[in-house]
């Protein structure tokens, strides 16, 4: 008895898992989704930014200190910096984010005009801090690496969501019997133009020695266009989907009118045929 | 008496499972009402109308960068 209601219970608890495997396959993913991912994206963009600047910063503090200035100004600017560095990391929304950004780049800017009133020879340290960095390499390829492939995950998620829910809209007008195939066609282009974004993603990554943003390489400007070419594809889409409404609309009125043309004439016909009878002689008793 | 109390426990487990899974199937869940409506967009139709697509049901991704702004140089 024991054994088969521990057997009951444990098949009713795996049960109750199956639906919620079913449930995501067929639904797209939502906008909140893709916002939250782009809040952790943004993230991982700061850090590799406010880290790479920390350490530029920890490099003109030593070199003034070295020189026997007072560098207690630059400190107090850096040690804000890198709290604030730790409260973007932990930042809940985009709101907040953007805040604690604009207070970043504020800092930057008082540090970098207290170190230049401060330093005569700013092209030595700025060699200094170059040097730095390069040999930081690895630790900030770690975290360029981290933020450009979850910007490329990001990036992949919000084309499958839009494709998604262009197939599910198609699909319907299919349930309905209206002919899709110009706009399948279309559909089908798009979805080919996946696995192109996701290599000339890549390949701008290799080109570009820092971040996308503001890079100049040819490789860059090669995916700029691929993502050009999707959206205008999904405007094509969208134009060629209306087309298809607004004819299947044309067809539907064009058929009911029809429909009562005919009962018209049927109606009248019906009317003449009781007229005529009408206007016989009375009956042939 | 060990027994029984081991029966009551499980009836009332098997109960509460089958009564959450009743929930899942008939009342749908947040998540699942949630897609929905992004799926079907602001128009969702019934079976015999024919809408507009709308930028909700077909729109173009937006690939914009989530990179910050550059903090400029250090010095």
């Amino acid at each position: 008895m024991k054994k088969l209601f521990a057997i009951t219970i444990l098949a009713l608890f795996v049960v109750s898992f199956i639906p919620s495997g079913f449930a995501q396959e067929d639904t797209c993913r939502t906008a909140d989704d893709l916002a939250k991912h782009r809040l952790d994206v943004r993230k991982h963009f700061a850090e590799l930014r406010t880290e790479r600047h920390r350490l530029g910063m920890d490099v003109v503090i030593s070199y003034a200190s070295e020189q026997g200035l007072d560098a207690s100004g630059l400190t107090t600017i850096r040690d804000n910096f890198v709290s604030k560095a730790t409260d973007i990391k932990n930042s809940q929304t985009n709101e907040e984010f953007e805040t604690i950004a604009v207070e970043l780049k504020n800092l930057a800017k008082d540090f970098r005009e207290t170190a230049v009133g401060l330093i005569s020879d700013t092209s030595a340290v700025r060699t200094k801090v170059q040097t730095e960095i390069s040999n930081k390499e690895s630790d900030l390829n770690k975290l360029r690496t981290g933020a450009l492939d979850s910007e490329k995950d990001l990036r992949l998620k919000r084309f499958d969501a839009h494709l998604c829910r262009a197939d599910i809209f198609l699909s319907k007008l299919e349930a309905r019997e209206i002919d899709t195939a110009s706009a399948r066609e279309k559909y089908n282009a798009i979805s080919e133009k996946r696995e192109q974004a996701s290599e000339a993603f890549d390949k701008a990554v290799v080109a570009c020695d820092y971040v996308l943003k503001g890079c100049e390489a040819v490789e860059k400007k090669e995916y700029d266009a691929i993502v050009d070419s999707i959206k205008s594809e999904f405007r094509d889409l969208k134009t060629k989907t209306g087309e298809i409404i607004t004819d299947k609309k044309r067809e539907l009125k064009e058929t009911a009118v029809k429909k009562v043309e005919e009962r018209k004439v049927a109606i009248r016909k019906a009317l003449d045929e009781k007229d005529k009878v009408a206007e016989e002689p009375n009956g042939t008793e | 008496m060990e027994q029984n109390k081991l029966m009551i426990a499980g009836v009332i487990i098997a109960v509460l499972v089958i009564a959450g899974l009743a929930g899942y199937f008939f009342l749908g869940t947040d998540d699942a009402s949630d897609n929905a409506k992004i799926a079907a967009g602001s128009n969702a139709q019934e079976p015999n109308e024919i809408a507009e697509p709308t930028q909700d049901d077909i729109s173009e991704p937006e690939f914009d960068d989530s990179d910050i702004d550059d903090l400029g140089s250090v010095i």
